[in-house]
């Protein structure tokens, strides 16, 4: 509470030190088993958390930045308009975007508010977050992907003549790989000699945003891929920058993670 | 000769009778149709689904600057195979933008057409696909998108007619400096032929002759640019043979273009059986 002639409430800074490291160690240790982690926070991923977390799954994204949205930002050439093909826009309409219609099946949201509200609406279904954290490696176990090696992304930048930093593993019952273009879990497995990956195909062959929703999936037992990762698992051209595809293909995806637990649980 | 068109119907739908007309009215010999080929070949039971899915899977080819084709040995993902199986019935939802290996899906169906009562010459498969077919060029060492593969049976890829021949240079600069698909399809509107285009009919009735004419003289091509039979590489030269003007394209169709030559030799066709 604030002292009289003060605004803010007299904390001091170890206060504050204890509060930050307190709250990230509870949540970092309850999501250390989780139901699903999505490696990626970009529109895809997001689309797939918020509708998991929804549905009750305990739910982490593993983001290598600080900030969340992937390219959801800004649409082509930098420009922060961001464009749907219909049905896309039904989403907007359910996480509350307000958008334009540029012409007949197309419509048009400016990327701050779209990426923001589709964020805000994953935290709000529950999801959780370990942003500024590199996807390392997978946890196999009995033939199938379990889980996650992450390490802090700075760690990276470091020389590793002077330092030396193990990451750590995650378990969970599926993981996603929403990581766009880069597909590295997918490529993870391929270094394990697990899958052969064709990489993405020519981006001069036009081709319907349908291929990516239609192949979004399980690649292997236990991991997932939407969005962009999609086309370089199968290797089908890339798409233009339109973003109804990733958030369908977040939607697809999620909706084949429940399938998939709830044939496992036998229901 | 008597030939066979498959998947008409499925694939150009109310347009499908526009074809019939072109092929009428040019004097061909009219074929029979039939429906879609993969339709074709489960009824009768030429192939059981999951095999015919999982080898229209095993011919995709991963990027079309790629220097080697379908790795036998590698098997799809089932995610690749269930694709397929979602869409033998119903090529006219199947999402276009994959890449087939042309000459190998010909060789791949011709047993199974084989098998279901097609024979060989003189009966000629005309096959109408809504995929892209690719055929490995030695002159540049990489895969080319076509309109058709020629032989037996003969392929005719439907989205290969919008895709495959070049369209105007500008198009892929404009394309280069990114400007969306959709933007630049407006742009160059009638410049190309597009998904919808009352003259596709027309252009698959020119390319179905090319398979008739290959089967028959094993020459499939004709150097006179106003012939049907030419073998276009540009967008504008299909709309130089076919007509600039969409419009006047709506109605049932006229014939297709013939040079004096094989205009003659398809009415002899006609005749002589």
């Amino acid at each position: 509470m604030a002292q009289k002639g003060r605004l803010f409430a007299p904390v001091g800074e170890k206060e504050i030190t204890r509060a930050i490291v307190n709250s990230f160690a509870k949540q970092f240790v309850e999501y250390v088993e989780s139901d699903c982690i999505i490696v990626g926070a970009g529109p895809s991923g997001l689309m797939a958390g918020r509708d998991l977390a929804r549905q009750g799954l305990k739910t982490l994204i593993v983001e290598r930045n600080n900030y969340l949205g992937g390219g959801f930002w800004i649409g082509g050439y930098l420009l922060n308009k961001v464009t749907f093909r219909a049905p896309g826009e039904k989403v907007l309409d359910e996480i509350g975007v307000p958008y334009e219609k540029a012409q007949e099946g197309l419509f048009v949201a400016d990327g701050p508010h779209a990426c923001s509200k589709l964020i805000a609406s994953a935290c709000d279904a529950g999801v959780k977050f370990a942003n500024m954290t590199l996807f390392d490696d997978v946890v196999l176990r009995d033939n199938s992907v379990q889980g996650v090696v992450v390490n802090w992304t700075p760690v990276r930048a470091l020389p590793r003549e002077i330092t030396c930093v193990d990451p750590i593993a995650l378990e969970t019952k599926i993981v996603v790989d929403a990581t766009g273009h880069d597909a590295l879990v997918v490529k993870m497995l391929e270094s394990k000699g697990l899958l052969k990956v064709p990489g993405h195909g020519s981006m001069w062959v036009e081709a319907s945003e349908d291929l990516v929703v239609e192949h979004t999936g399980e690649v292997y037992p236990g991991l997932f891929v939407c969005g962009m990762s999609v086309t370089t698992t199968y290797g089908i051209p890339r798409m233009g920058p339109t973003f109804s595809g990733m958030l369908l293909s977040g939607k697809r995806v999620a909706e084949t993670i429940l399938e998939s637990l709830r044939n496992k649980v036998g229901c | 000769m008597d030939w066979v068109v498959l998947g008409a119907e499925e694939l150009l739908g109310g347009e499908a009778r526009k074809l019939k007309a072109s092929i009428e009215e040019t004097g061909f010999p009219l074929p029979a149709f039939k429906p879609y080929v993969y339709r074709v070949l489960l009824e009768q039971k030429s192939v059981n689904k999951e095999t015919l899915a999982a080898m229209l899977a095993k011919l995709r080819i991963k990027g079309l600057t790629s220097k080697v084709g379908p790795n036998e040995s590698v098997e799809p993902f089932p995610a690749e195979v269930a694709f397929e199986g979602r869409f033998l019935t119903s090529p006219g939802k199947k999402p276009y933008g994959i890449p087939y290996e042309g000459t190998l899906l010909q060789a791949s169906l011709r047993p199974l057409l084989k098998k279901a009562g097609f024979s060989r010459l003189p009966s000629l498969p005309v096959v109408l696909l809504p995929d892209l077919l690719a055929t490995f060029e030695p002159s540049d060492r990489r895969y080319h998108l076509r309109m058709n593969v020629l032989g037996f049976p003969a392929l005719i890829s439907i989205p290969g007619i919008v895709l495959a021949p070049a369209k105007p240079r500008e198009y892929y600069l404009l394309k280069q400096s990114g400007m969306d698909p959709a933007g630049l399809n407006r742009a160059f509107k009638g410049l190309f032929i597009d998904h919808g285009d009352p003259r596709l009919p027309r252009v698959v009735a020119g390319l179905a002759f090319q398979a008739l004419a290959y089967a028959r003289t094993g020459n499939a091509f004709c150097d006179d640019a106003g012939c049907s039979l030419y073998n276009a590489h540009w967008h504008h030269e299909l709309i130089s043979l076919y007509g600039p003007d969409e419009a006047k394209n709506t109605g049932l169709s006229r014939g297709i273009p013939l040079c004096p030559a094989h205009s003659r030799m398809a009415k002899d066709w006609k005749v002589t059986p």
